[in-house]
């Protein structure tokens, strides 16, 4: 037996182990390369399609509280406007209140200061009514003390007179 | 000067069987691929941490893509045949950077790799035209080219695998001729010395590893490359798949 085969001798074996060996190969780097390597690709592409999915989800929600806080939002500003215009409507009717009130007492006011100049007046006319009075009386004393004449009349009428202008 | 070019060493006799030192080689390669796929494929996560494991996706989807345009994402499953295809070419030829007897410098070895690619071709064939419509393409496009179209196909494993013979036995041949002829080149200007130094082959240093970068790095990367580009086209051909 030689100890080198010739330079291009084809054998029937060694094909066939040459092609053993290339299915050999491939079924090797199938099973431990690119099977585990693959079922992690995969695993990943879940993970993130997951996170993406997880993220659209939260996007929604969020677009849904967006929209419900909205609608709040112009309840409350809504609401708002109707409490300043409930507060602004309290205060024009309070203010009017005010001033009809003010206006009630300062005719209060009016009437008791022209209850008073009246009260006053009258009694300065009494009180003129009793001098006079007590003039009349003086004279009539007067008159009593001596006899009247006609002169004598129109004198003392006239000096009375005169007295009641000096007053 | 003797240079002597032959086949493969033989090792020992197996139940009538020769088994060379090509076989124990590719057993060899096998066997690191293996460890290797075992050392990548270690502790994987999903969000990597190692680098082996970055390198370990890196190769695969770099194997599926050039498979998924090369031929269809159809064929996206061929990925491990075309990888193993491209491994054991590519660290067969690169075997000789270790003084060992290339793998691919033996017809055997590349006539299996190219019957197996060309049964594959003829059952795509089938598959896509069926067994009646695979033979009468043989008379097509009239019955007198019959032969020729046999020929033709037979053609593929037989050019497939002389390819890829010739490229690496042409560049262990001229790289043995140029070596042998340095050898007696350094004889003639140093053999007059006393002693070792007659001995010393000094011209062997240098020219031999600049052949030896495009013989057993260069043309043994492109070959391989070549033999599955091939091997993708004639499938999705057989096939008949659109992009």
């Amino acid at each position: 037996m030689s100890e080198y085969l010739d330079f291009i001798d084809i054998d029937f074996w060694h094909i066939v182990m040459s092609m053993g060996n290339l299915v050999i190969l491939t079924a090797i780097v199938k099973k431990f390369l690119f099977k585990p390597v693959n079922d992690i690709l995969n695993k990943r592409k879940q993970e993130v399609d997951n996170f993406y999915f997880d993220a659209k989800e939260t996007l929604a929600a969020a677009q849904k509280d967006k929209t419900t806080y909205e609608g709040k939002l112009s309840a409350a500003d809504k609401e708002a406007a109707e409490i300043i215009n409930s507060a602004v409507q309290k205060a024009d009717k309070l203010t009017q209140d005010m001033i009809a009130d003010t206006k009630e007492k300062m005719n209060i006011l009016v009437k008791k200061t022209e209850s008073d100049i009246e009260t006053k007046k009258r009694n300065s006319v009494l009180e003129m009514k009793n001098e006079i009075s007590g003039l009349v009386i003086n004279l009539a004393e007067k008159v009593v003390r001596r006899e009247i004449t006609a002169d004598t009349h129109n004198e003392l009428i006239n000096v009375a007179i005169d007295n009641l202008y000096d007053d | 000067m003797n240079i002597e070019v032959t086949g493969a060493r033989i090792l020992f006799n197996f139940c009538g069987v020769n088994i060379t030192e090509i076989q124990v080689i590719s057993w060899t390669i096998i066997f690191i691929v293996f460890v290797l796929c075992r050392w990548l494929c270690r502790g994987l996560k999903v969000k990597p941490e190692a680098k082996r494991q970055i390198m370990a996706e890196y190769i695969v989807t770099s194997v599926q893509n050039l498979v998924g345009s090369t031929m269809s994402k159809a064929f996206e499953f061929f990925s491990p045949f075309i990888f193993a295809l491209m491994v054991l070419s590519s660290l067969s030829s690169l075997s000789s950077l270790l003084t060992f007897k290339p793998p691919t410098s033996d017809l055997n070895t590349l006539l299996g790799w190219s019957i197996l690619v060309f049964l594959m071709i003829i059952y795509y064939k089938i598959k896509s035209m069926g067994f009646g419509g695979y033979l009468k393409s043989y008379t097509e496009p009239i019955a007198v080219l019959t032969p020729f179209n046999i020929l033709s196909d037979l053609a593929v494993p037989v050019s497939m695998a002389f390819r890829h013979f010739g490229n690496v036995v042409s560049g262990v041949v001229i790289s043995s001729l140029v070596y042998g002829a340095l050898a007696s080149l350094s004889t003639c200007v140093l053999g007059s010395l006393p002693g070792i130094l007659s001995q010393i082959p000094i011209f062997q240093l240098g020219l031999p590893a600049v052949l030896s970068i495009y013989f057993d790095l260069f043309s043994s990367l492109l070959q391989a490359f070549i033999f599955c580009m091939l091997t993708m086209v004639y499938i999705k051909m057989a096939a008949n798949v659109e992009q």
